[in-house]
């Protein structure tokens, strides 16, 4: 074949990530055509500036009438896209969409796997970047820092033996940004050590809030050691299971319902679902 | 960070979430039916350096896609041919049968002198893809072949030094060697 351009690499880039073509679909669907449309429709924590910024700089995206729309590369970008074989019914959408998080949580790179290097080794790591001179033209810094410091105690609570509180520790210290990032994180980390203690780290940060990805980390890890019962216990006592049950309830709550029924925890499911009515 | 991911707040948000994922699921299932060669250059796997297990991970990250990944240092040819011919020659010949060429310069003269030696040639040149740590910018071969090779083919990633623990580095040789399957499965042709 003859060899890619480099504007076949930014369109094929685009395509490649689920994040960049997420804009792009929404900007040409019209369903998000400013940046405040879209921090209010998916939330505020989605890196949107980097995104739109990296797409204009391409050429797929330009501001016209103070608002977004594609540029005749991003239509043709956006076209390129498959269309689905077939009309899928509403579960195998869910069933579809579970796939890909689940394939992306498996690969997830805001969770740093720590199999190859051991716990000591991630902590000699953590420290030297902190005592790295700090640069104050980064405006990142302080960020990298705080994460690092957080990251740092998870990893010297575990080593100590206090993987039960990894999980209060981070419920109450840890900016809301990293929660997910740093609880997947620590499960990994304990997981290098065993399969009961990072069990524990997950059942701990249950305990604390439940999130869908920390869930499927847990449910693997429980269906291993066979405490799946205890997972469900977890789940029942913990701190956030009025807001998990209020999730369970709402209409987008679907892909929620669905992981519980996949990871077999159908009649936690329902017994959630009941008593929220 | 570029990889967290948007989260449906609304039910109508949730609803062309799902589109959008059956659409970009249904374009990532044909692109993943092309499988790449891929050389991953860098430090050497016995080093315990960050960006030496970084090259191990994407290596292995690469692989669970479903691409052949490969370190030079895995490729044992026994050819009598071979014998005489220099780690340049093999690597040079490597370079040509591959799909794609990731190379983590941190750490690693080895890996910057391959670059240097290859990405004069028309044929291996954008086939490369070159991670390096953005204090690395005011340097020679920042303003000669990688700006070269970036202008040409945008065949390189400048990275800070986060980058590298939080994986935006892997992701990004993901994210390429994905970009190439999907232009070859556009383009129907398996080379």
């Amino acid at each position: 074949m003859t060899k890619p351009s480099k504007t076949d690499w930014q369109i094929a880039e685009v395509l490649a990530d689920a994040n960049d073509s997420l804009v792009l679909w929404m900007i040409g669907r019209e369903f998000c055509v400013t940046p405040e449309a879209f921090r209010a429709q998916f939330g505020t924590t989605f890196p949107l500036n980097d995104i739109i910024e990296e797409l204009e700089e391409g050429g797929f995206v330009e501001e016209y009438d103070n608002k977004l729309r594609l540029t005749e590369r991003g239509t043709a970008t956006l076209a390129s896209m498959a269309p689905p074989e077939k009309k899928s019914s509403v579960s195998e959408l869910i069933a579809a969409d579970m796939g890909a998080r689940a394939a992306e949580t498996d690969l997830r790179e805001a969770t740093p796997s720590i199999a190859a290097a051991s716990i000591e080794d991630e902590i000699s790591a953590c420290i030297s970047e902190l005592k790295r001179p700090i640069d104050d033209a980064e405006s990142s810094e302080s960020d990298r820092r705080e994460y690092l410091l957080i990251r740092l105690n998870v990893l010297l609570l575990i080593q100590d033996g206090y993987s039960s509180f990894v999980g209060e520790f981070l419920g109450k210290v840890c900016a809301g940004e990293y929660q997910r990032s740093l609880a997947l994180f620590a499960i990994s980390a304990a997981r290098s050590r065993s399969l009961e203690e990072a069990f524990t780290v997950a059942l701990g940060i249950i305990a604390q809030f439940v999130d869908p990805e920390v869930l499927v980390e847990a449910s693997k890890l429980g269906a291993e050691l066979g405490r799946m019962n205890h997972l469900e216990i977890a789940i029942t006592t913990s701190r956030h299971v009025e807001p998990f049950r209020r999730l369970l309830r709402s209409a987008g709550g679907d892909w929620t319902r669905a992981l519980l029924v996949r990871i077999g925890l159908e009649e936690l499911e329902q017994t959630l679902a009941q008593e929220s009515e | 960070m570029k990889t967290v991911k948007a989260k449906p707040q609304t039910p109508e948000a949730e609803k062309e979430y799902v589109e959008f994922m059956k659409r970009y699921k249904a374009h990532a299932e044909a692109a993943n039916r092309v499988a790449l060669t891929i050389l991953v250059w860098g430090p050497s796997p016995d080093r315990t350096c960050p960006a030496a297990r970084k090259r191990k991970k994407i290596k292995e990250a690469l692989k669970e896609k479903g691409h052949n990944a490969l370190f030079s240092e895995d490729i044992k040819l026994k050819s009598v041919d071979l014998l005489d011919m220099s780690q340049k020659s093999k690597e040079h010949a490597q370079a040509k049968a591959a799909d794609l060429i990731i190379v983590l310069v941190e750490d690693s003269k080895g890996a910057l002198a391959e670059f240097h030696d290859f990405c004069g040639d028309p044929q291996i040149a954008p086939k490369m893809f070159v991670l390096v740590p953005r204090r690395f910018r005011k340097g020679y071969s920042a303003s000669g072949a990688l700006r070269d090779l970036a202008d040409a083919h945008g065949g390189v990633f400048w990275y800070g030094d986060d980058d590298l623990k939080r994986c935006k580095v892997c992701a990004k040789a993901i994210q390429r060697a994905q970009a190439l399957r999907l232009i070859r499965a556009q383009a129907g042709s398996f080379q």
